[in-house]
C-alpha cells in the first residue's frame, strides 16, 4: 500500500495561554481513505491537523495521547517528531511570493535533493495536470485565487505524500471556483491513492469529498458523531449537489451540528 | 501638446526663469544694478567656467573619487553589518532584550554630532568619513532586517517544516528572501545617507573630497565654485539613487506591488 493510515488515541491539547483545544479525541483514518472532520470554528480542527503534522511544540501547548502515522508513533506525551511523507494544505495557499510557480512546485523536491533534471520533468508534469503550463514563470501574486490553490495543491502532490492534511483548503474561494477545485481534488485523489484528512466547517464540501465524516463539538473539541457517506467514489460535485442522497446527508449533519451548539 | 510635454516645458521654464532672475539680481545680463551681493550670491554664468577650471586642474576627479569611495565603503559596511546584527537580534531574544533600548538611544543621536569625535579617533583621512557613513547606513539596514525577519509568514515556515525542510533550508528559502526584500527596499535611503555621512565628515575635518572643497571655496569666497560643486553633488546623488533603484527592481522583480 502506498498510503499511510492514521491512528489518534485519546489526544488532548491544552494551549499554554488559552483554553483547552481538544479533549480526548480518538479517531482513525484507514489507508487510502478520505476522512472529513466538520465542526464549528474554534473547535480545535486545525489543532488536530497541527498535531498530526507535528507542528505543535511543547512550549506552545500541553499534549497528551498518541498519534501513529503509518506504523510510526509521532506523538507521545508531548514529544513530536516530523514525518516527511506528509502533505499539508493550509487555509492560505502558503506559496512563497519570491518564487515563481515552477520554483514553488519544485521547492519540496529540491529540499529532498532531487536532481535538477528530474525536478524539471516532475514540475512540467504537475503543471500540465492542473492546466497551468502557461503560468510556470508567473509569480503567485499575479495569479487568481483559484490558480494559486491549484499551484499549492500540486506542490503538495509533487513529493507524493502518503498522507495529506487539509485545513479548509478552499475556504476563501467563491462557490464556482470551489466546485472546480473539488472536482480537481477528487480526480487527483483517485489517481494518487493517498490518505486524506480534511477539516472544514463547510458541510457540503465534507459530503462532496469525504468517504466518512466525523462531527466535532465546540471547544474543547471532541467527536460527537460519525457519518458514513454512502455515495459512489466516482462523484461529480456539480450533479451531486442536486441529488437527494447528498442533501439527506447534509441535512443530517446540520442537525448534528445544531445539537452540538446547543449542547 | 501632451500633458507630459507641458509639464516638462513648465519645469524647464521655471528653472531657466529662476537662473535668469538670479543672474539679473547680481547685475548680470547688462542689468548693471546689483541687488544681491555677487561675492555671496555668485553669478550663475560664472559657475560653469569656474567648474571647468576646477575639473581641468584634476581636483574634481580626485575629490569626487574620495567622496564616492567613502560613501560606497560606508554603504557596503553598513549593509553587511546591518544585516548580520539584525539577524542576530531576530534570533537571540536575549541579545535583543539587552540591546534594544541602547540601539534606539544611539539611533536617536543626531549623527553629525558624532563627526568631531570620529575625526579625533580616526584622523583626517577617509576612515573617519567611512565610519560616519556607516553609522548612518547601519541603522537603516538594521531596522529593515529586523522588520524583514519579523515579517516572516508563520504559514511559510510551517509549510516548509511539513515538507521536511531543515532549519538551514527554512532560513535560506523563507527567512533570507523576506529579510532581503526589506533590506533592498531600504537601499535607496541608505545610498543617500552614505553620501550625507561622507560630506558631513569632510566638513568637519579633511584634506580632500567634495565636502572639504566646498568648505575651502566658501572660505576663499569662490562662491561660484561652491555652487558648482553643490550641483555636482546633486548629480552624483541622483545617479547613485538611480543605480540603487535599478538594483532594487532587478532583485525584487517579484514584488511588483511595490510602487514608488
Amino acid at each position: 500500500m502506498n498510503s499511510y493510515g492514521v491512528d489518534v488515541k485519546s489526544l488532548s491539547v491544552e494551549y499554554v495561554r488559552g483554553a483547552r483545544a481538544l479533549r480526548d479525541v480518538t479517531l482513525s483514518v484507514k489507508e487510502g481513505e478520505f476522512l472529513a472532520v466538520v465542526g464549528p470554528s474554534g473547535c480545535g480542527k486545525t489543532t488536530l491537523l497541527n498535531c498530526v503534522a507535528g507542528l505543535l511544540d511543547g512550549g506552545e501547548a500541553k499534549l497528551s495521547g498518541e498519534i501513529t502515522i503509518g506504523h510510526q508513533m509521532v506523538l507521545c506525551d508531548g514529544t513530536t517528531s516530523k514525518a516527511r511523507e506528509i502533505g499539508y494544505l493550509f487555509d492560505d495557499d502558503a506559496l512563497l511570493p519570491w518564487y515563481d510557480v515552477a520554483q514553488n512546485i519544485a521547492l519540496p523536491l529540491r529540499l529532498r535533493g532531487a536532481s535538477p533534471e528530474s525536478v524539471r520533468n516532475r514540475v512540467a508534469e504537475l503543471l500540465k495536470l492542473v492546466q497551468l503550463d502557461g503560468q510556470a514563470d508567473c509569480y503567485p501574486q499575479h495569479l487568481s485565487a483559484g490558480m494559486r490553490r491549484r499551484v499549492s495543491l500540486v506542490r503538495t502532490l509533487a513529493y507524493q505524500p502518503r498522507l495529506i492534511l487539509m485545513d479548509e483548503p478552499f475556504g476563501s474561494l467563491d462557490v464556482q471556483t470551489k466546485i472546480e477545485m473539488e472536482t480537481e481534488m477528487l480526480r487527483l485523489w483517485r489517481s494518487e491513492e493517498t490518505t486524506i484528512l480534511l477539516v472544514t466547517h463547510d458541510i457540503a464540501e465534507a459530503v462532496t469529498l469525504g468517504d466518512r465524516i466525523l462531527v466535532f463539538s465546540g471547544s474543547p473539541g471532541s467527536i460527537i458523531a460519525e457519518v458514513q457517506v454512502v455515495l459512489p467514489k466516482e462523484r461529480d460535485p456539480v450533479t451531486l449537489r442536486a441529488s437527494a442522497e447528498f442533501n439527506a446527508i447534509c441535512q443530517r449533519l446540520w442537525g448534528l451540528l445544531g445539537n452540538a451548539k446547543r449542547g | 501638446m501632451s500633458r507630459k510635454a507641458k509639464i516638462m516645458l513648465v519645469r524647464v521654464g521655471l528653472v531657466a526663469g529662476l537662473i535668469i532672475l538670479w543672474e539679473l539680481l547680481t547685475g548680470g545680463l547688462g542689468f548693471g544694478k546689483r541687488i544681491l551681493n555677487p561675492t555671496l550670491a555668485g553669478h550663475p554664468s560664472a559657475i560653469l567656467p569656474d567648474f571647468v577650471d576646477y575639473a581641468t586642474s584634476g581636483l574634481l576627479l580626485s575629490d569626487t573619487r574620495t567622496t564616492v569611495v567613502e560613501a560606497f565603503l560606508g554603504l557596503v559596511l553598513g549593509l553587511v553589518s546591518g544585516v548580520l546584527v539584525g539577524l542576530a537580534f531576530a534570533y537571540w531574544r536575549t541579545v535583543a532584550d539587552v540591546f534594544d533600548p541602547l540601539i534606539v538611544a544611539v539611533n536617536s543621536l543626531p549623527r553629525p554630532a558624532l563627526a568631531p569625535i570620529m575625526i579625533l579617533w580616526f584622523g583626517l583621512g577617509m576612515t573617519s568619513k567611512i565610519v560616519l557613513s556607516w553609522s548612518l547606513v547601519f541603522f537603516v539596514i538594521f531596522f529593515n532586517t529586523l522588520a524583514g525577519a519579523k515579517a516572516v509568514h508563520k504559514t511559510h515556515v510551517r509549510a516548509l517544516t511539513v515538507m521536511g525542510a531543515t532549519r538551514g533550508q527554512i532560513v535560506r528559502h523563507v527567512v533570507l528572501p523576506s529579510v532581503f526584500s526589506w533590506v533592498f527596499a531600504g537601499l535607496r535611503a541608505s545610498v543617500s545617507f552614505a553620501l550625507i555621512g561622507a560630506v558631513i565628515g569632510e566638513f568637519v575635518g579633511a584634506s580632500r573630497g567634495l565636502g572639504y572643497r566646498m568648505l575651502v571655496t566658501t572660505g576663499t569666497l569662490e562662491t561660484n565654485l561652491t555652487y558648482g560643486i553643490l550641483i555636482w553633488l546633486m548629480f552624483i546623488g541622483v545617479f547613485l539613487v538611480a543605480v540603487a533603484q535599478k538594483v532594487e527592481r532587478a532583485l525584487l522583480k517579484w514584488r511588483t506591488d511595490v510602487t514608488y
